[in-house]
């Protein structure tokens, strides 16, 4: 044990060292980093408030509403602000619900096989195969639209990715002599799972996690955009977007869907190159160019 | 034997890797006359394949090149400048080559006669209908059963004996003057690795085609060769014909290669060579054997031996230098 | 290769059995009764009545019954009634979906006719300008959220150039022309490809550049053949069965993304009628979308599946 745990810190410093050589997933994490800073910070020293009704509507960016207005006199940065907390905060814990369903189910059928893997694999083709936004739109629209409603539907809704990626590792550790040795001795399935097959799949798992984040964001700011999602007066990116669905708004008033999509591009780019570098970090063999 | 077809001298390739370039191959002479096989032998890692991909120009993009001041003549011609272009005339034509792996070496997407008429179709100009035709008669020379119907298969419907098979009449489909097997046989088994051979040795003298043998198996020289290179390091070590390597084996490593090779009526234990093959960036700075030689000096750890001329063979080792023809002459 | 087909198409059966199922469940969660409709106190109806109208649609029985009427219905072509339009279901899908196929169909067939090329580029001389560029359009793409793409091209494209049209499919009050529909179609059709352009860019470029290094292009070469035909006859050939993996893993989230495109646009496709469905809580129409959608998604990953295996002949005895 404690020579494996020698490795697994070997393993790490190495992981850590080709994670730092990509300086593209570097520079992604910086990024990620200040932003959640930012969206933590900001609110304690500046005064925000995002859902405040003024009269001063429809205005252009100055030094008072450093982004403007929109046409309830609500102040677009402190919005921003806002929205960037209720956005992050459903991504990551809508990949959380996907990974408490996905992992256990992902080692389960790995580890047992036969009927436990034709179930399960075959549930996560059809959750694939179905355009998961079509069951989104009407999900949502069942359970009424909230932060918590959303956390769930794309949790249920996107799992599947955390199955595949810990099916196929834990096929392959399976098959390790360590694992045949605990069967031949008599160890327990449970313990064996937990013990030498779930320290294993960390590393699928973290990958699986951080290009989950950047989907689910995107699918909670489409159904808000759609006003299906974070319902107003409550800030999400997707539903500022909501409001430039008249030409009018789009084309006078850019302050007021611009920042925001870009909010969301540069918070997607940011996980997904960190993503890249987390994978072929963990994973040096898959590593392409 | 025949007229010279191939003469290579001083080549040299060299590796861009990410921690810097480094030679592969050091400085290789060696010739090839029609209708000869030169057997070119030594562990893996040690520059055989690197040294017939410089030839063919087919070293990986970007990462091998050969260095200035090489040559490789064929048929007196230096082609060693040649272009992409240029060298394409020659690959598949004169000069063909065989390598190892018969499943992937061939497209798994298209049909064994898809592949077997480009040769035809390229070189001699062929239209398809008269392509495939050649491409027939050439399956049936080395043996494959049934070739019309064979043919319209594709590469994982054959066994590896039968793709292997493909693969040599792939590259002797144009009659070519040099053939460059790198390890034919080695995927194969025991039983067809011998089918394959005497196959290859019985085209060759049908067709008074030169080859050039890559191989780790001192078996398989035995069996095939005329002459053979030993390569260690990157270098040629040891260069005899056939009969004399095995009889009277000059250089450390060539002694050891031999006496590894086990014998069925000698139950003393069998020897190996201590050590490994260093690596790219680690080649020691004088003979490039040296940590693995029993013999070794210090003039070996600071000098790198020349090649010495003696007895008509060469052979790259301090221990000969008294012997060397050149110098007495 | 039949005997594929025919697993293929059983695979798919079960799939749509099991889509059913999480719809209809999904509906009948659905606040309301289907006769919330009718028992407003003008319609005048008595209760007897009304007990009546729910025997006869099955409402009275388990719901595992109710749903196999509905299933057994719709096999038949019976999709129901839409609560607000007044009109069958399936009428008011076949009058939409064409224009919901023209624009998904026409996506990926962009997404691809882009992709190939570039990422063949790419691949081939890897750590180039043209890889280089293709590695940000990828990124990019990822990244850039289908809504937010779309509002960008009409105010690019449509308020400052005014060279696209903004909204639906012809122009109001025309009889309607190919060639119009196509003019409208340029700005939906880019937004809803933008994200799987850089997606299929990527994956094409990788495989090339994976493929460049095997050993039959090795072959190929030694053979005499120029480098186009080692390129196009070769290694094209290979490198392009990921990207059919990879466009059948996309198409549903392409017809998804659709249903934003189409709202953005006024596009007149089935993501319209079924937003507006949502809002008007209109379950025979929600649900009848919902299942023709996964059923062209379905068929459109069968399509792809036998793309496949024309394209590589190794799997064909594995099955």
């Amino acid at each position: 044990m404690k020579r494996s745990n020698k490795k697994n810190s070997a393993y790490f410093h190495d992981a850590v060292e080709r994670f730092m050589h990509h300086k593209l997933a570097v520079a992604g994490m910086a990024v990620v980093i200040v932003e959640i800073l930012l969206l933590i910070i900001l609110p304690m020293v500046m005064e925000l408030e995002p859902n405040a009704i003024t009269p001063a509507i429809n205005m252009a960016p100055d030094k008072t509403h450093l982004l403007g207005t929109d046409t309830y006199g609500r102040d677009t940065f402190s919005r921003l602000i806002y929205g960037g907390r209720t956005s992050l905060k459903i991504g990551f814990f809508s990949v959380l619900v996907q990974a408490a369903i996905g992992i256990p189910l992902g080692i389960i059928a790995g580890y047992y096989g036969k009927w436990a893997e034709v179930i399960i694999m075959r549930l996560a083709d059809m959750f694939q195969s179905i355009p998961s936004m079509c069951l989104n739109i009407v999900l949502v629209s069942v359970l009424s639209p909230s932060a918590e409603t959303l956390i769930l539907v794309i949790g249920v809704m996107g799992w599947p990715a955390f199955v595949r990626l810990l099916y196929a590792k834990v096929l392959s550790i399976k098959e390790k002599e360590y694992v045949e040795a605990a069967r031949t001795t008599g160890t327990g399935n449970l313990v064996i799972m937990l013990k030498y097959i779930l320290p294993n799949a960390i590393s699928p798992a973290l990958v699986a996690f951080t290009f989950g984040i950047p989907s689910a964001i995107l699918t909670e700011s489409a159904l808000s955009f759609l006003g299906l999602g974070i319902q107003i007066p409550e800030a999400s990116w997707g539903n500022m977007l909501n409001a430039a669905q008249s030409v009018a708004i789009i084309s006078t008033k850019p302050w007021l869907w611009i920042p925001a999509g870009m909010c969301i591009f540069i918070t997607l780019i940011s996980v997904n190159l960190f993503g890249d570098g987390l994978r072929d970090a963990l994973d040096p063999k898959t590593k392409i160019g | 034997m025949g007229e010279r077809v191939l003469e290579v001298s001083n080549l040299t390739t060299v590796f861009h890797t990410k921690k810097g370039t480094f030679p592969a191959v050091y400085g290789i002479d060696f010739t090839l006359d029609a209708g000869e096989t030169l057997a070119i032998v030594g562990e893996s890692g040690c520059g055989k394949s690197v040294t017939s991909l410089s030839v063919m120009h087919l070293l990986p993009d970007r990462i091998g090149e050969v260095a200035a001041g090489s040559s490789v003549k064929f048929k007196g011609t230096e082609i060693s400048g040649y272009s992409n272009k240029q060298m394409s005339k020659l690959r598949g034509d004169e000069i063909s080559m065989v390598f190892q792996d018969s499943l992937t070496s061939l497209n798994p997407t298209m049909t064994v006669m898809e592949q077997m008429v480009e040769p035809f179709m390229v070189h001699r100009g062929m239209k398809r209908r008269e392509a495939e035709k050649s491409a027939v008669e050439m399956l049936r020379k080395v043996g494959i059963p049934n070739p019309e119907i064979r043919a319209r298969q594709y590469p994982h419907q054959f066994s590896g004996g039968m793709r292997q098979r493909v693969i040599i009449a792939m590259a002797l489909s144009c009659n070519p003057s040099v053939l460059i097997c790198d390890e034919p046989t080695t995927a194969l088994d025991v039983t067809i690795q011998a089918q394959i051979l005497k196959m290859i040795y019985d085209l060759k003298k049908e067709m008074n085609t030169a080859v050039i043998l890559i191989t780790h198996d001192m078996g398989v020289v035995a069996e095939t060769a005329d002459r053979v290179l030993v390569m260690y390091g990157g270098q040629g070590v040891e260069q005899a014909d056939c009969e004399t390597l095995f009889t009277n084996p000059l250089h450390p490593y060539t002694q050891g290669l031999l006496a590894s090779i086990p014998k069925i009526d000698d139950d003393t234990r069998l020897s190996t060579i201590e050590g490994m093959v260093p690596g790219l960036g680690n080649m020691p700075a004088g003979c490039h054997f040296c940590d693995r030689c029993p013999y070794c000096t210090e003039r070996c750890r600071e000098e790198n031996p020349p090649m010495y001329q003696v007895e008509g063979r060469e052979v790259r080792c301090f221990r000969y230098e008294e012997k060397d023809e050149r110098r007495t002459v | 290769m039949g005997r594929y087909i025919l697993k293929r198409i059983l695979t798919a059966i079960v799939a749509f059995v099991g889509i059913t199922i999480m719809t209809y469940c999904l509906a009948s969660l659905m606040p309301g009764s289907p006769l919330d409709q009718l028992v407003q106190p003008e319609s005048g109806i008595s209760n007897a009545e009304l007990a009546a109208i729910e025997h006869k649609m099955g409402l009275d029985r388990p719901i595992y019954i109710q749903y196999f009427f509905w299933l057994k219905n719709m096999l038949s072509g019976n999709f129901g009634i839409s609560y607000t339009q007044h009109r069958p279901v399936l009428e008011l899908i076949t009058g939409r979906i064409g224009a919901t196929l023209l624009l998904s169909i026409s996506s990926m067939f962009l997404a691809l006719l882009v992709a190939v090329p570039l990422g063949t580029a790419a691949g081939y001389r890897p750590y180039k300008g043209v890889d280089y560029a293709s590695s940000v359009l990828a990124f990019v793409g990822q990244a850039a959220p289908n809504f937010f793409v779309a509002l960008l091209l009409i105010y690019a494209f449509a308020v400052k150039l005014r060279l696209f049209p903004i909204s639906g499919m012809y122009d109001s009050g025309s009889s309607g022309t190919m060639a119009e529909a196509l003019r409208h179609l340029v700005l939906p059709c880019f937004a809803l490809t933008f994200q799987h352009i850089g997606i299929f860019t990527r994956q094409m470029r990788n495989s090339m550049y994976e493929c460049m290094s095997d050993d039959y292009v090795r072959t190929a070469r030694a053979k005499g053949l120029s480098e186009g035909i080692v390129l196009f006859k070769h290694t094209l050939r290979n490198a392009l069965l990921p990207l059919v993996t990879q466009a059948g893993l996309s198409l549903g989230s392409l017809v998804g993304g659709a249903i934003i495109t189409e709202q953005i646009f006024s596009w007149p496709g089935m993501g319209t009628l079924m937003l507006k469905a949502i809002k008007d809580r209109d379950y025979p129409l929600i649900m009848g979308i919902t299942v023709i959608i996964s059923v062209i998604v379905l068929v459109g990953n069968i399509v792809i599946d036998i793309i496949y295996r024309l394209l590589d002949p190794r799997i064909d005895n594995k099955v």
